[in-house]
């Protein structure tokens, strides 16, 4: 799941990253907050990550007024700046990484694989997240 | 003045030892038997036990979970005649506050005495003064209050803390819960997922970088470590730090300085770490992938959370607590739980404890749709053939009597399959239609409208299991 405003370029140029990992089909992006949340509340099953990528310090203090939504999911932040006030809001959401938007996200792209794989591994001890479908 | 209870078997070792706890000038009984010892602890509050493990009527270290779950919530040290290494982790793991040898000396017992109770005073104290925020955390089982007691103990200073425990036992919430009831809770808490990060980032991340350093360090950037001064750093999955990151880190522990890379000074930050892993760091150890004198630093308050089948107790909580959070966060009406639901849910292992336990709910709520009550039904299937599987064993058991019961490989007990479907279809069908009538309470059109059975249908498979409506 990504949230992000698709007219900015560092949205497209994640969302490229992101294809090269994940299939189209298992990705979904949310460009608003509100649709982020309406989102939020439905069943997440086996959603492997959120990357919240906000446009700007504003946006991403919006985000934060609904981080209680995202209190059981795994964040990718991508931070619009590394001001120290940015910085410091952005892990209120207990981010498992932070990279940020003038980057090339190859970072991201190194850990998004690593927490795929992980997962994997898991799910196939556990059945957490491939549970059967309930008959 | 304490009030302490004795259970042995050796009325002599007994009648000694109250005389020795007397001039301690505390209160003190004897019991002789585990039977007489938990009835006892259930009616009267202690707070310490001395229990033998050697009972007429059992091992005492059965009794222990009882005894520590009692009114008191008491201390239990371990007294036996013979030291058993196994049976003192068992004792320490299940709660036991020590495990000692009948000493030659009855003067060596009073030190141990003297230890617990004065434990039990500072905790009292503590819990009295404490207003522990649990941040989601939930549990009331006495390991989980074990557990929570650590957390209280560890949040009072800036010792670093060692979390372990299997995938899904809520380290993560432990690690927050510790953050949001220290003196740092205002600052940071930044989390270090050891496992997501590749190598070659992992210096990176953590230490930070000026511009330049690297190919694609277009900036200076503070590492992780820096952001978290004067907060928490949560080390998650520490096990998968690298080796060589292993020993700088050492040293940012000693000395909580350490360059970044590509710098030419050192930095300072001053925060307060929390490390979570599921994998036997000792073990790792011993294998070489994991540095000892770090592990040693890690430790200086370990908790240890118990995986959920060693506390069902705790299940019917989460799951209530759970379900309304999921409802509320899916504008759903709050459901009601079938008798039976719990009694299912307690069967299953859990092998991915309470976050496992958590997606269960959620697929439950799914499947209900507008049910107002979850019965077993809904659950997934792996679950539900658990239960029925355990449920068959004890049929076959009450079945075949002990004078005919053929003998049996050990350890093989398996129908044919068409058997096994047949036999779980009956008895599911049974428990849904009397969960039906009990939660219809026996009003026809109310059953046929929630089953979307038929009424001849309906009235068939009543007559057909002997079920009977109940009487309004």
């Amino acid at each position: 799941m990504i949230y992000a405003k698709m007219a900015e370029p560092a949205a497209r140029r994640l969302l490229e990253v992101i294809r090269e990992l994940v299939d189209g089909d298992l990705i979904e992006i949310y460009q608003t907050r509100e649709s982020l949340a309406q989102r939020l509340c439905t069943p997440l099953n086996d959603l492997m990550a959120v990357i919240i990528c906000p446009s700007d310090g504003k946006d991403l203090h919006d985000i934060i007024k609904i981080g209680d939504l995202l209190w059981d999911v795994r964040v990718i932040l991508i931070l619009p700046d590394n001001r120290d006030a940015t910085v410091n809001q952005g892990h209120v959401l207990k981010p498992r990484f932070v990279a940020y938007a003038d980057g090339d996200f190859a970072d991201v792209s190194l850990v998004l694989s690593n927490i795929i794989n992980r997962d994997r591994r898991r799910a196939g001890r556990t059945a957490v997240g491939y549970l059967h479908p309930v008959s | 003045m304490a009030k302490i209870l004795i259970i042995d078997d050796d009325e002599m070792f007994c009648q000694l030892v109250s005389k020795k706890i007397k001039e301690m000038e505390h209160e003190v009984d004897y019991v002789l038997t585990m039977a007489a010892g938990i009835s006892r602890s259930q009616d009267e509050s202690f707070d310490l036990v001395l229990l033998d493990v050697m009972l007429p009527d059992g091992n005492g270290l059965d009794a222990l979970p009882k005894i520590i779950a009692s009114e008191g919530e008491p201390e239990v040290i371990i007294i036996t005649g013979a030291g058993d290494v196994d049976g003192a982790e068992i004792a320490i793991r299940n709660g036991a506050w020590d495990y000692i040898e009948k000493p030659s000396s009855l003067n060596m017992i009073t030190l141990p005495i003297m230890r617990a109770l004065q434990f039990r005073e500072v905790k009292n104290t503590s819990r009295k003064s404490i207003s522990l925020k649990r941040e989601g955390i939930i549990g009331n089982s006495p390991k989980m209050k074990a557990c929570l007691d650590m957390l209280a103990q560890a949040s009072s200073n800036d010792a670093n803390v060692l979390i372990s425990g299997e995938t899904g036992t809520g380290k993560e919430l432990f690690a927050w819960a510790i953050h949001k009831n220290s003196r740092r809770a205002d600052g940071n808490f930044v989390v270090v997922d050891c496992a997501a990060l590749h190598e070659t980032l992992t210096e990176s991340v953590l230490f930070g970088h000026i511009k330049g350093a690297f190919t694609g360090a277009i900036r200076t950037q503070d590492g992780l470590i820096r952001q978290a001064n004067g907060g928490t750093l949560f080390l998650d999955e520490a096990g998968e730090l690298p080796l060589s990151i292993q020993k700088v880190f050492l040293r940012v522990l000693q000395e909580h300085r350490f360059r970044p890379l590509g710098a030419d000074h050192e930095t300072r930050s001053d925060f307060r770490l929390v490390v979570a892993t599921n994998r036997d760091l000792k073990k790792m150890v011993e294998k070489g992938e994991f540095r000892g004198d770090l592990l040693f630093r890690f430790q200086s308050v370990s908790i240890d959370l118990p995986p959920l089948r060693e506390h069902p107790e705790d299940i019917k909580e989460l799951v209530i607590y759970h379900m309304t959070r999921l409802c509320e966060r899916y504008g759903k009406e709050l459901k009601g739980f079938s008798p039976d639901f719990f009694d299912v849910l307690k069967m299953h292992d859990w092998p991915g404890n309470v976050r496992e336990l958590i997606s269960t709910i959620d697929r439950a709520l799914a499947a209900a749709q507008d049910d107002p009550i979850l019965f077993p039904q809904h659950l997934p299937v792996h679950i539900r053939i658990r239960q029925a599987q355990a449920s068959l064993g004890k049929e076959k058991k009450e079945r075949v009597s002990p004078a005919t019961r053929p003998a049996a490989k050990e350890g093989v007990v398996l129908p044919p399959l068409k058997d096994f479907r047949n036999l779980v279809l009956i008895e599911k069908e049974k428990q849904y239609l009397r969960d039906l009538m009990s939660a219809t309470a026996g009003v026809i059109k109310d059953a046929c409208k929630l089953s979307g059975l038929s009424r001849p249908r309906l009235y068939a498979l009543l007559s057909k299991y002997n079920i009977t409506r109940p009487k309004g």
